[in-house]
């Protein structure tokens, strides 16, 4: 392994990645006058970033390996279905389950005054159920973006730091990178607004731990089947079907207003509430995957 | 399983290129349709664009006919089944081909109904859930011709998919006969029927829909390993 070489295409890699989002967010910022994810009229542009720049590590992946003449092997990007369904199933129904978990711990901590049946149980449980099934479905359409990240941060710099600095610090430094990667947005509000103590700094720092916990299911699910389709079905389903979605589609009007009216639920504490079930998947991820690299 | 996908795929070559400046004129006429200056109200816009990105579906679907009418020939089956591919190998390159293609075409749709939401400057200004439903329903389709093409011939198989699409109709039209389509002549018909669609039990069809085409392109290609094994390639 060329130690020298491998150093040099992380920094070409980190530096293509990096730059729209440092370039564009803050353009956007003073176009629309203030932080991009607080003003209503940026609804659009949010949109289309989301949807674009999630492109950005795998056009990264591909210019990268062009420009330092890597070529096309261990790409990744093969299905290896036979004896691996099961982690292609894992990655959806653990994020679901994850969401689900959180989606009831913010209804028990920031909702008082509700039984179980009025929260969940006053509404057509039937159409419900059947907008939960659509919006699962339509998580597909966020596959392509989802899979845009995972190219790039799984299929490419995740095998570039194994390689250089081994896979448990490779977790940690991978995941420092992909929340770095978040920052312009954190800052411009993504995620946790701005209304927050020590704004900006400790919504990236936040961001950073949170990466830092999925990169380590994602990169087992990566390196367990040597595709980077599960690890992208998983990130589909973390953005599509998020906690306060599953509050929005699960969580009776009464309880949402309620939920809404409370001075106490702040992005960044919902946030925090997911974190235990995100802490427990990425502990056990990086247990798995400490094991697979003691054995081999 | 990539000899016999590169394979599907320069034989089709020149299809798919059609495909490909098909596609790129429709995202022209969705762009278009969605400036603001045309005038068209959001759901108009919506419906034009499924339209538009149905039509996209409906040209793949025809040039992945040659898919199967490249392979019928006797002797490439014979030799097909006699390689370590056999006819599982065969019959699972032309789903994934199939689905490749499909899942690339909703990739471009995807993309254009990104750039229409920007050109319009509305972010309701989106097909996206429509063409959702178009790959399912297209995916749905390929299920119950598929295993018809690969036992009796692209000929045959072509007109089992002509009945299907006549019996689509005739459900259709039974409904407009017998069915509420009030909506239909309303102030606003456009957004009648995506509100019709977002009612009562229509939404429950749309809920099981796209799991069912999935179920259903993998039994159909369970069924087809299995006929495919049945056709006769003795000279």
């Amino acid at each position: 392994m060329n130690k020298k070489l491998t150093i040099k295409r992380i920094i070409i890699f980190c530096v293509i990645s990096f730059v729209p989002f440092w370039i564009i967010v803050p353009i956007l910022n003073s176009l629309y006058g203030g932080m991009l994810y607080t003003v209503e009229e940026a609804a659009v542009a949010i949109y289309v970033l989301g949807a674009l720049g999630m492109f950005i590590p795998s056009i990264a992946n591909v210019l990268t390996r062009l420009i330092t003449k890597e070529g096309f092997t261990h790409t990744y990007l093969g299905l290896h279905l036979r004896g691996k369904v099961k982690y292609y199933v894992a990655a959806v129904v653990v994020k679901l389950v994850e969401a689900f978990l959180a989606m009831a711990l913010i209804c028990k901590v920031f909702i008082k005054d509700f039984t179980f049946h009025e929260l969940f149980f006053t509404e057509n449980k039937s159409q419900m159920a059947a907008v939960m099934m659509i919006q699962l479905a339509m998580s597909i359409i966020i596959f392509f973006p989802a899979f845009g990240e995972e190219w790039g941060w799984r299929g490419y710099l995740g095998p570039k730091l194994k390689e250089l600095i081994g896979m448990p610090a490779s977790i940690v430094a991978g995941g420092i990178i992909w929340g770095l990667w978040h920052a312009p947005l954190t800052i411009a509000g993504h995620n946790f607004r701005i209304d927050y103590p020590f704004y900006p700094w400790l919504g990236i720092g936040f961001m950073c731990l949170l990466c830092i916990l999925m990169n380590a299911f994602l990169t087992l699910l990566t390196e367990r089947t040597g595709s980077i389709y599960p690890a992208s079905f998983c990130h589909m389903v973390n953005n599509n079907l998020s906690p306060e979605l599953l509050v929005m589609v699960f969580v009776s009007e009464a309880g949402q207003t309620a939920l809404a009216g409370n001075p106490a639920y702040t992005n960044i504490l919902a946030f925090l509430l997911y974190l235990p079930f995100l802490a427990v998947t990425g502990v056990v991820s990086f247990i798995l995957l400490l094991k697979t690299v003691t054995t081999s | 399983m990539k000899g016999l996908l590169y394979k599907d795929f320069f034989l089709l070559k020149n299809g798919l290129l059609f495909a490909a400046i098909f596609q790129a004129v429709i995202s022209g006429v969705c762009i278009f349709i969605s400036l603001p200056s045309i005038g068209f109200s959001t759901e108009i816009s919506i419906l034009m664009m499924a339209a538009c990105y149905y039509l996209s579906f409906m040209i793949l679907a025809i040039i992945n006919q040659e898919l199967f009418a490249h392979d019928e020939n006797r002797s490439w089956g014979s030799f097909i089944i006699s390689t370590p591919q056999t006819a599982k190998g065969q019959v699972a390159s032309k789903y994934y081909m199939i689905l490749i293609e499909n899942i690339i075409l909703l990739f471009f749709c995807f993309l254009t109904d990104v750039i229409v939401t920007c050109v319009a400057g509305d972010v309701m200004v989106t097909a996206v859930i429509a063409c959702m439903f178009i790959f399912c329903l297209r995916i749905l389709i390929h299920a119950i011709e598929i295993p018809f093409l690969l036992r009796f011939g692209s000929r045959v198989g072509g007109s089992v998919k002509s009945i299907l699409l006549v019996l689509l109709f005739f459900i259709l039209l039974c409904y407009g006969l017998f069915g509420d389509i009030s909506f239909l002549f309303g102030d606003d018909p456009a957004a009648a029927f995506l509100a019709f669609m977002n009612s009562g039990n229509v939404i429950w069809v749309g809920a099981i829909f796209p799991y069912a085409a999935a179920v259903l392109y993998v039994l159909s290609y369970h069924i087809s390993v299995r006929l495919y094994r049945e056709v006769d390639y003795s000279e």
